[in-house]
């Protein structure tokens, strides 16, 4: 990622009009992506996603704002004559043209000469390992391979921003996780910045430099996968990405000093968490003294939301020992085993719920079962504070 | 669905009134196709098989009259199906592909309006029409009149085809540097043909087969294959009406099943 902007959404607004009440599809985003960027807009259906991936293609007029491209504007451009292809979620592969054919559209269209279109369709279809297919129609390929043509078809004309929408969303499960690794790859090999759309929070995080976070026409958040998933700045992102404990718990005050133990582990925690600041906060559970991190300040004697993964949480059987620390009463309710690891559903002795999960590694044995008292530990380097 | 539905056969009565229906309708058209290889002049008295009739047809002394008929009635069919099915893909388009217009539901109806008015009031208004600005009846004034009513016909399957074919193959086309016309010319014609030829045999058929309108509006001395055999028929019914009907009936069974083979090959592909 260099310091060049492939594209700037500036003030972009949408609204579909309406006589009685007009919807906003998005509303007054402004953010960039980096030039060679796999970047993701990540939201539910409606949140305007698809409208801005149509918009940078110019399949949709923008009400009001700009797209800039390398910093051209293309707002104004008709979908011809914007240098940006688009993998389409049904593909959209011309039924009456063959594979071939279908690949060296783009490039015919601009004007190439022919000796250009073949080797560079080759190339495509090669890179794509649809070689040996290339005589067929579309209808005589399966769904992943309908797609990997879509994908070649759109990267032919070498575009400087490739547009995908959900294109693995028809896919099957083993299809997608394989198509992952090679949009990534090719994304890589090509060097062409890629803006995808899906409401994959999975596919967001294994594959994106990047992520948007969106939902009602706005951007929630935009970070790489890790400081979205451990930094959301809200309830919605915390809860879209991954699964969330969200509990209540009220300002103290700024950070108290830390126990020597913990010290070394906070001032990691700290790396990667820069623009943060840490508040002393008390959870309503019981737990009381926390120094956790917010990406905002609060006042003190606030009622705020903090977050913690379920797979951050420890559980360990009663006992008697000394020395508990950010440690609370509660009982198993539930268990559900998930092959790779186990799903706990805890009530906390204060009647708040908590969702925990534990690794199934080589040596994990439950040493619980339902309805047993355990002891939950919430570490502090784990909780976030949430803002409104 | 084989599995879940029950054999129609085990309805009482099915059988009984498959046959009366299959009787009723086809009958009179194998009646027909027998006696016009009947080796008599006799048009109930089978005398043993022979071609004598359609030698006549294309030999015999009325050969001339019905030689220019049939090519009247091919030029008419061909002009008013070629001219209805252009007129018919562009309204298509406009309705189906076009920005949504004011009063867009009245003129669905009106394109489709010929199918429902009674043909002898359109033979009458069409008549009467070219009477009053005094427009001289003939082969044009056929033409004009065929054209009109050809119109619904090539629209419907024309309209059901685009309606079918998803409005994201013009955006990829776009997406791919086509321009309006590349996009149209490359992609949603191919897309659309199975449906331009099946509107288009369609036409060619209704136009070929209309006999009301036709007669109202040819002028003396023009006759279309229709209206000629109606002439011969009301001097009495020789065989060799039969054999000329035997030879259309072929002609529209082959067009049907071409038109049939072309969407069923247009909806395979995609």
């Amino acid at each position: 990622m260099t310091d060049t902007h492939a594209i700037d959404i500036v003030s972009v607004t949408k609204v579909y009009p309406h006589r009685t009440d007009p919807v906003v599809a998005l509303d007054n985003i402004s953010f960039s992506i980096g030039d060679n960027e796999f970047f993701t807009l990540l939201g539910p259906s409606g949140c305007g996603k698809t409208t801005l991936l149509r918009m940078i293609g110019g399949f949709e007029d923008i009400t009001k704002g700009q797209i800039l491209l390398f910093g051209d504007d293309i707002s104004r451009l008709q979908s011809n004559q914007r240098p940006v292809n688009t993998v389409f979620q049904q593909y959209a592969l011309f039924p009456h043209l063959t594979v071939y054919e279908n690949v060296a559209f783009g490039l015919k269209r601009l004007g190439r000469d022919t000796d250009f279109i073949k080797t560079q369709t080759h190339a495509m279809l090669e890179l794509i390992r649809m070689a040996e297919f290339a005589e067929r129609k579309p209808s005589q390929l399966s769904g992943g391979q309908q797609q990997r043509v879509a994908l070649a078809r759109a990267l032919a004309p070498q575009p400087k921003v490739l547009l995908l929408d959900e294109p693995l969303s028809a896919l099957d499960l083993k299809l997608r996780q394989a198509m992952r690794e090679e949009l990534k790859e090719i994304q890589k090999h090509t060097g062409i910045t890629f803006i995808f759309v899906t409401h994959d929070q999975e596919e967001a995080l294994t594959m994106s430099d990047r992520i948007a976070v969106m939902s009602n026409g706005q951007v929630q958040q935009i970070g790489s996968p890790k400081e979205i998933y451990d930094n959301p700045t809200n309830i919605f992102v915390a809860n879209f990405i991954g699964e969330a404990n969200i509990l209540k718990a009220k300002v103290t005050g700024p950070e108290k000093s830390p126990a020597k133990a913990s010290k070394a582990k906070a001032s990691k925690a700290q790396a990667a968490a820069k623009d943060q600041v840490k508040l002393c906060v008390d959870l309503e559970c019981g737990i009381k003294g926390l120094n956790i991190f917010s990406q905002s300040q609060f006042q003190k004697g606030k009622q705020i939301n903090v977050m913690i993964r379920p797979e951050r949480i420890q559980i360990k059987p009663l006992s008697r020992g000394r020395g508990k620390v950010n440690t609370v009463g509660g009982t198993v309710k539930s268990i559900s085993y998930l092959g790779t690891d186990t799903q706990v559903q805890l009530l906390l002795d204060d009647g708040e719920s908590l969702l925990a999960r534990l690794q199934n590694t080589i040596d994990a044995t439950s040493s619980f079962g339902v309805g047993n008292k355990v002891e939950i530990t919430i570490p502090e380097i784990a909780i976030r504070a949430l803002s409104e | 669905m084989a599995k879940t539905s029950q054999r129609i056969s085990w309805y009482p009565g099915f059988r009984e009134m498959a046959w009366l229906c299959l009787i009723i309708l086809y009958a009179p058209l194998i009646i027909v196709m027998v006696y016009s290889f009947n080796n008599s002049p006799s048009i109930t008295v089978w005398k043993g098989f022979s071609l004598v009739w359609y030698n006549e047809v294309f030999f015999g002394p009325e050969a001339g009259k019905f030689k220019q008929a049939t090519v009247n009635s091919l030029t008419i069919a061909i002009l008013a199906a070629v001219t209805s099915t252009v007129i018919a893909t562009l309204s298509a388009l406009a309705m189906i592909r076009g920005r949504a217009f004011r009063g867009q539901a009245v003129t669905f109806g009106l394109i489709n309006l010929p199918l429902m008015v009674p043909e002898i009031v359109t033979a009458v208004a069409t008549l009467i029409f070219f009477a009053s600005i005094g427009f001289e009846r003939g082969l044009l004034s056929i033409l004009l009149a065929h054209i009109v009513f050809c119109i619904p016909f090539a629209y419907l399957p024309i309209a059901a085809r685009l309606q079918g074919i998803s409005n994201v193959y013009e955006q990829a086309a776009r997406d791919l540097y086509a321009t309006p016309g590349q996009t149209f010319r490359l992609i949603l014609f191919p897309m659309m043909l199975p449906g331009i030829l099946s509107g288009f045999l369609l036409a060619f058929i209704i136009s070929l087969d209309d006999f009301i309108i036709t007669n109202f509006v040819k002028g003396a001395g023009v006759e279309t294959l229709p209206t000629a055999i109606f002439g011969a028929v009301k001097q009495g019914i020789k065989p060799n009406i039969m054999a000329i009907s035997t030879l259309m009936l072929a002609a529209s069974i082959l067009l049907v099943t071409i038109s049939y083979l072309i969407s069923r090959m247009g909806n395979n592909r995609d």
